[in-house]
């Protein structure tokens, strides 16, 4: 069996880039100081692809939360990615819900996945270890 | 150096959890049962090696891993892990419909109550091998990934991953009894929620 290439720490680190907005949509964000406020009045089209940016900034933030979701709930995230995450769930419904329910699984497989042992096994252990 | 006295004590009460695990990994009770027996004596006659003060249920499982794979793992046919490819992340989650706003009792709280203790350790042990292991220790033993490379003796990276695809296996799997319990949403909404969610 040959599993996959393993992910390196880099690429790790990249999967996790989809926090925030790409740098292209910073870019032209930064272009807009015209909608600040006092400024010369936007026209239509900027006002326009200044909503689109907004949007696509908020679909990558939720596909980045939901991308690192596992990690996030595993605590295996850097602080600053976990604070991230979490100040985006705790004003997203959608990611709240997700987050809900892969919680809710967790606990449902840690739960039902339990055996008890045999006595005979535990007393055939202890006899071995002799302190029966 | 920890002392051989204090052994039993210390290890006795891991040993139904250390069960659960070499039955999800063996899949079937006496295996599970020599498994369980080999790992402690093996840990009792090492005890003096184990440093006092470190994580003994770690530990253990390391034994019980190792002896694990020295003990059967050759015998057991490789699984096909090639149809993970196409499992997305929260891959159970969408299928329920759980992108679709619902207000009241919605599939994924169905599926969450009315799945069976049997569901859920035969879905764990259709998991890839490698990637079962890492899971378990995960999920149901709540050990962290530094733990985890430790137990298995691989880089925290390969715990990554198997954990990753480990999950989506199980998710696949689950997803399975799902359906056969009539808790997917209809194929009209899927075919709409696989539109909205591609990249």
């Amino acid at each position: 069996m040959n599993e996959p290439p393993e992910p390196t720490e880099h690429e790790i680190f990249l999967a996790s880039e989809g926090f925030g907005p790409p740098a292209e949509a910073i870019s032209r964000f930064s272009g807009f100081d015209a909608l600040a406020p006092g400024g010369p009045v936007p026209t239509f089209d900027q006002v326009e692809e200044a909503d689109q940016v907004e949007q696509a900034d908020m679909t990558v933030a939720c596909g980045a939360v939901q991308r690192n979701l596992q990690l996030h709930l595993d605590g295996e995230l850097v602080p600053a990615q976990h604070l991230l995450i979490a100040n985006h769930l705790s004003s997203c419904l959608a990611c709240q819900s997700a987050q809900l329910f892969q919680t809710q699984l967790r606990t449902v497989v840690a739960q039902k996945a339990l055996d008890p042992v045999p006595d005979e096994l535990r007393t055939r252990i202890a006899r071995a270890l002799g302190i029966e | 150096m920890a002392d051989p006295n204090t052994f039993a004590e210390a290890a006795m009460p891991l040993m139904d959890q250390l069960y659960s695990a070499a039955l999800r990994m063996t899949r079937n009770a006496a295996d599970a049962e020599d498994l369980v027996q080999e790992t402690y004596l093996k840990a009792y006659r090492g005890y003096e090696r184990f440093e006092e003060g470190t994580n003994l249920k770690a530990w253990m499982y390391r034994i019980l891993t190792n002896s694990y794979i020295n003990r059967y793992r050759a015998k057991q046919r490789r699984p096909d892990e090639s149809d993970l490819a196409d499992v997305e992340d929260m891959y159970l989650y969408r299928r329920l419909g759980g992108e679709q706003s619902t207000v009241g009792a919605s599939a994924e709280d169905a599926f969450l109550s009315s799945v069976t203790d049997e569901q859920v350790k035969a879905a764990i042990e259709a998991i890839p091998e490698n990637f079962r292991i890492a899971v378990l220790l995960a999920d149901v033993e709540g050990f962290a990934y530094k733990e985890i490379a430790e137990i298995l003796e691989v880089p925290i990276g390969t715990v990554m991953s198997r954990i990753h695809r480990g999950r989506k296996a199980l998710e696949k799997q689950l997803h399975e009894y799902a359906g056969k319990r009539n808790l997917l949403p209809d194929t009209d909404v899927l075919a709409l929620d696989e539109e909205v969610v591609a990249p």
